[in-house]
């Protein structure tokens, strides 16, 4: 016996395919056919006129389509939600290979792990009934920040298209484990030596302070969320479908992209929509609607994200900076959080 | 950096493309392919890997030689490739996997088989999961998938020469490492051996 012959046996005891991996392949299978516009492959070239092969093509046909809209209805439902920012039919990604819910989990999470030197862009905007919209922009650079490396993070706030705030934090990731409450898994580190700047425009101040915690994965919070598993609040979209809380529910087509729509799994009134972009797997737009409770009871906020991953060039680095208006004031500083 | 030995030439258009050949390797193959995919990353995982490694083959069939190798061999190439995009979970579930608490003691004899394979089944996972993915792959292909080194170079378009010094270093350092086992006796030193905490 040697270590060969150990290997052989380790793991020898999985199952075999399931009925549905083997109707989830032929669904593949059929779903790459369709984008070459080709003929069913279980059927005969010399047998194509006759009336029988016209008959088992029909049936064949039948079979195969009752087994891709079975397996596609096992995976998601294609339902467009009528309250979805753009939501029309995908026609050119109609026959291709749909990702279940688990395959986009593992991309998803290796897409927002994969990028690196980009500037994480968020515009975002909030609606609540009876009050003026509001709407921010936020740049994170770079996005996935790696521990001993300086990250930037700019923002504003603007309602009904006045701003009203500005803000920048610059920070050096920490090392792992060096954190006291796990930065990979909540997306927030404390003992952190943050610089942050904010700019008031409504009172015309302006005030330095150090930010002891900052958030690792900024944009994509999702800290309304709570695990119906592990009652802990999820705290951004990666952790969200790291848990399996979020599910496929279409395929549409968002400003000339194809996207794979998913909507969140937990229970309560707040919901979240994105759409990942379907050939890279980044994160296009999110749709996150909650109560507003008080002082507005009954209510219900939805608040659009629309995620851009941009190039570091000279120009979109300069808007990490923050500068603070001729003339204002400066208070004092303090330590936040 | 290791040097090629030769090149692997482009195959030219051949056999698949007759359809009831595709559905004949889908028939023959589907469940090898499964059943490998299954034993890397789990049974969930490998039922969308499985269908995407048929998909791909039918979107790129008209690339496969069979004067280069089978076409199981191919088809295991490319669920290799689409695999590298699951590393992380293939590592997850070693790590899990090592960590399981083992029986008190080896089984004391080596005829009773199931519990000696379950005793050992957490230091293999460790093993496997300090290998480099090139060394994993290849390794596997030849244990699981009973690839020869020929077929193991055609699925992956690597020199034989490439596949036989990775599989001889994967062998090694999976030997160096159940060095701490002993196959007589069925007995491992846990002192002695590395951590896969570092490869995670």
């Amino acid at each position: 016996m040697n270590e060969l012959d150990v290997l052989k046996r380790f793991r020898d005891d999985v199952p075999e395919p399931s009925t549905d991996a083997w109707l989830r392949a032929r669904a593949a299978i059929e779903a790459a056919r369709a984008e070459t516009s080709e003929r069913p492959t279980q059927l005969g070239a010399g047998r194509r006129s006759t009336p029988r092969y016209r008959r088992r093509l029909v049936v064949v046909g039948f079979g195969v389509a009752v087994a891709v809209i079975a397996v596609g209805a096992a995976l998601a439902t294609d339902k467009q939600s009528p309250s979805a920012p753009v939501a029309r039919s995908d026609s050119a990604g109609r026959n291709a290979v749909r990702p279940n819910a688990s395959v986009v989990r593992t991309r998803l999470i290796d897409a927002l792990s994969g990028e690196k030197d980009t500037i994480f862009y968020t515009q975002s905007s909030t609606e609540v009934p009876g009050q003026p919209t509001r709407t921010g922009e936020e740049w994170d650079y770079p996005w996935n920040g790696q521990p001993g490396q300086v990250v930037r993070q700019a923002g504003s706030g603007s309602v009904e298209g006045t701003v009203q705030n500005k803000w920048s934090l610059t920070f050096t990731v920490p090392a792992e484990g060096a954190t006291n409450n796990g930065g990979e898994t909540t997306g927030v580190a404390c003992n952190v030596a943050g610089q942050r700047i904010d700019v008031d425009y409504a009172n015309q101040t302006w005030q330095s302070s150090e930010q002891s915690c900052v958030t690792l994965t900024p944009g994509l919070d999702t800290d309304e969320f709570v695990d119906p598993t592990t009652h802990q609040p999820v705290s951004n979209i990666k952790a969200l479908v790291a848990d399996g809380l979020l599910r496929v529910v279409g395929y549409p087509t968002i400003e000339g992209q194809s996207t794979v729509e998913l909507k969140s799994n937990t229970r309560g009134a707040t919901t979240l929509e994105l759409w990942v972009n379907a050939s890279t797997y980044l994160p296009v737009r999110s749709m996150n609607t909650s109560p507003t409770g008080d002082p507005n009871p009954g209510k219900t906020s939805t608040t659009v994200d629309r995620y851009s991953f941009l190039s570091p060039t000279q120009a979109n680095l300069a808007s990490l900076q923050v500068t603070v208006p001729a003339g204002f004031r400066e208070i004092a500083s303090s330590q936040k959080g | 950096m290791e040097r090629e030995d030769r090149t692997i030439p482009t195959p030219p258009r051949k056999s698949l493309e007759d359809p009831q050949s595709f559905e004949a390797a889908f028939r023959a193959n589907f469940q090898h392919v499964h059943r490998f995919l299954a034993r890397r990353v789990g049974s969930a995982l490998a039922d969308d890997l499985a269908a995407e490694t048929f998909a791909v083959a039918f979107r790129r069939r008209e690339t496969f030689d069979p004067s280069l190798g089978e076409v199981r061999a191919w088809l295991f190439g490319i669920a290799t490739n689409l695999l590298h995009a699951h590393w992380r979970e293939e590592q997850h579930l070693l790590a899990l996997e090592a960590r399981i608490v083992s029986e008190p003691g080896p089984p004391t004899t080596e005829s009773d088989d199931e519990p000696l394979a379950r005793w050992v089944a957490p230091h293999l996972a460790r093993a496997l999961g300090l290998l480099s993915q090139d060394q994993r792959d290849v390794l596997l292909l030849h244990a699981w998938a009973d690839l020869s080194n020929e077929e193991i170079a055609s699925a992956l378009g690597v020199p034989a020469g490439t596949i036989r010094s990775r599989l001889s270093r994967a062998r090694a350092e999976l030997r160096d490492y159940l060095g701490a086992f002993d196959f007589d006796r069925w007995l491992f030193d846990e002192k002695s051996a590395p951590t896969l905490e570092d490869r995670e």
